[in-house]
């Protein structure tokens, strides 16, 4: 049997013949290798997501149907004619069909139920059913190389594209306003835009050329193709929460290459030359582009899952300090009430309130006393430093001379110096009256501690209190200076803060809770000024300084 | 209400008849992807091996109005 063929000259490699328009590549070509390579990285993105391999399938489907119109195009074989037409006549609708299953999907998040599944598939089933008969396509037009088409290929395709685009747009008119998350809501907006766009683009020049059997106008509608696709990727992209900026990288190299990659198979030699090294330098840096991209991300993304972890943990530290000075609060007042008893009854009974001690009794109710004493200042210390991180110490500020209390502070614990076998010396160097702007009682308070550690850390010598003033710097400062055991740097650095005391405290045997110092910074601070420590080193003596802002 | 009884005397529960209509929909389309498959294969058979179909040759029709004139 002879074979007839179509009265131009055979197609090279399927695809190139004088027949074919140079449009048709530009459109084709592009479009198929946009919407696989951009389905390709959606889906290699995240190959698990049911939408990424719906995507891939989508675009796969619309890739053949495209390669078909190329070779029909091209080929002046009567038979591939009529296969590849039959072919597209089946794609058409099926992509369709993927299309419905995708926005569902995007939508849902999962599949439409058994019966709808039933009724698309049971739709379906004619195209399939007489793909190979002439209700499908009834003979070829050996003039133009053409398939005339029967009422599957010419109506009920049609029926079908017409009917899925009307269930995609029926699906998010019901659904997209109930969208209730504004970020799902743009992402599904924008797919469905997307998507209606790319299936108009695809059926309408089809449907156009079907009556008018003009089939030169079904090449326009690609041209859109690239743009709808990235469209959709990008809503996808968006929707999984992934990679952006690395996903937009790849489609921009992407695009990039597929448009000068193009220019191999359709231009002449000469073009070629230029370009190949075009092409394959243009993949090397995107290559680059990608990977700096990828790699930025990734540390993007570290640091902003540490911050997020450092937030929380800042968040929950300051919960938990918090709770603790709450406790330490109310502890205190508990513990402080049985105390003010215990000191009150013990001197009573010291004093010999309820009658004569026996001799033996005296000591041990002195140590009572003088215990309970120990015990109420460690109390006042906690409660300092709960009503500190709480915000709620009061200063009420009144000006006052600085250089009187301290002196009748120095005055008071004298006698208490002289038990220890220690000398207060006062000493005054001013050039002002001495007068600050503080709270009397917290600022007593602070020289009171500062004298009575001197006392505590010194076993012999003597205790040196001396006010200061600059009129310069605006500043007042009592010195306190000690012969006592002195302190390395390493403890003066660690010396104000919580629960710190002096590394060598433990071998003068001496009791502390390590708040004392704590507590008057804090207070000194909150009223402007500020407490300083020096020393030349362990038992060399130490000196400490308060610093008050001067009135003048 | 009519449901709830199908779903627990005959399915034991609503996650069972989930299970069975997402496995329907499964077999569904396996059934479906043959036959579409089979589909393609005839025509792929009619139209290229066996080359069963009308060709109206207007070419020809062309050349032999020519040749008459």
């Amino acid at each position: 049997m002879e074979i007839i063929y179509c009265p131009w000259e055979p197609a090279t490699n399927l695809f190139s013949s004088s027949n074919v328009p140079l449009l048709i590549h530009y459109s084709h070509f592009i479009a198929l290798f946009s919407a696989m390579a951009i389905a390709l990285l959606v889906f290699l993105n995240n190959p698990k997501e049911t939408v990424s391999r719906l995507f891939l399938l989508f675009s796969t489907l619309f890739s053949v149907w495209a390669l078909l119109d190329i070779v029909l195009w091209a080929t002046n074989d009567p038979a591939i004619v009529m296969f590849s037409w039959a072919m597209q006549v089946l794609i058409e609708p099926l992509t369709f069909a993927v299309a419905f299953f995708l926005f569902f999907f995007h939508l849902y998040k999962k599949f439409p139920k058994f019966s709808i599944n039933l009724g698309i598939v049971l739709l379906l089933t004619p195209l399939v059913l007489f793909l190979p008969t002439q209700i499908n396509l009834e003979s070829l037009l050996l003039s133009a190389c053409e398939s005339v088409e029967g009422p599957i290929a010419k109506y009920y395709t049609y029926f079908l594209n017409v009917l899925f685009m009307a269930s995609i747009i029926i699906l998010g008119i019901r659904k997209l306003p109930k969208i209730t998350s504004p970020k799902q809501k743009n992402s599904s907006t924008l797919f469905f835009f997307g998507l209606l766009t790319f299936l108009l683009a695809f059926t309408s020049g089809n449907i156009i050329s079907s009556f008018t059997d003009d089939w030169t106008i079904s090449q326009y509608g690609l041209f859109g193709m690239p743009i709808f696709a990235s469209i959709m990727a990008y809503s996808i992209v968006r929707h999984s929460a992934f990679r952006i900026q690395v996903a937009g990288a790849q489609i921009l190299v992407v695009t990039l290459a597929v448009f000068v990659g193009s220019l191999l198979f359709v231009e002449t030699e000469l073009m070629r030359l230029v370009a190949a090294p075009t092409f394959i330098f243009s993949l090397a840096a995107g290559f680059l582009l990608v990977r700096s991209v990828r790699q930025e991300f990734i540390q993007k993304n570290q640091l902003e899952e540490l911050t997020t972890q450092l937030e929380k943990a800042n968040v929950r530290l300051k919960a938990v300090d918090k709770q603790k000075s709450e406790f330490v609060s109310i502890a205190s007042h508990q513990l402080r009430s049985p105390l003010t008893a215990i000191r009150g009854y013990a001197s009573l009974l010291r004093e010999e309130s309820f009658g004569k001690l026996p001799p033996k009794a005296i000591e041990p109710i002195q140590r009572i006393e003088e215990s309970s004493k120990l015990m109420a200042l460690a109390i006042e210390d906690y409660l300092n430093v709960s009503r500190i991180e709480s915000g709620n110490m009061k200063y009420h500020l009144s000006d006052f001379n600085l250089r009187d209390e301290t002196e009748h502070v120095c005055d008071d614990m004298r006698a208490d110096a002289i038990k220890h076998g220690l000398v207060i010396l006062f000493r005054t160097h001013l050039s002002s009256t001495g007068i600050i702007h503080a709270d009397i009682g917290k600022t007593i308070q602070i020289v009171q501690n500062l004298i009575h550690n001197a006392v505590k850390y010194t076993q012999e010598g003597t205790i040196t209190v001396v006010v200061r003033d600059d009129r310069q710097r605006k500043k007042i400062f009592v010195d306190v200076t000690d012969t006592g055991i002195g302190m390395s740097q390493d403890t003066i650095h660690a010396l104000f803060q919580k629960f710190s005391r002096a590394e060598n405290a433990n071998s003068v045997n001496i009791l502390g809770t390590g708040l004392g110092l704590y507590v008057a910074d804090k207070m000194a601070e909150a009223m402007g000024g500020d407490i300083e420590a020096y020393s030349q080193g362990d038992g060399k003596g130490s000196r400490f300084t308060l610093t008050m802002p001067l009135e003048m | 209400m009519y449901d709830e009884i199908v779903a627990r005397y005959f399915y034991k529960d609503v996650y069972s008849m989930n299970k069975i209509n997402k496995h329907s929909s499964k077999i569904l389309f396996v059934v479906f992807i043959l036959f579409i498959i089979l589909s393609i294969s005839a025509t792929y058979y009619k139209m290229l091996v066996l080359r069963d179909f009308v060709i109206i040759n207007d070419v020809a029709l062309e050349v032999d109005n020519t040749q008459e004139e």
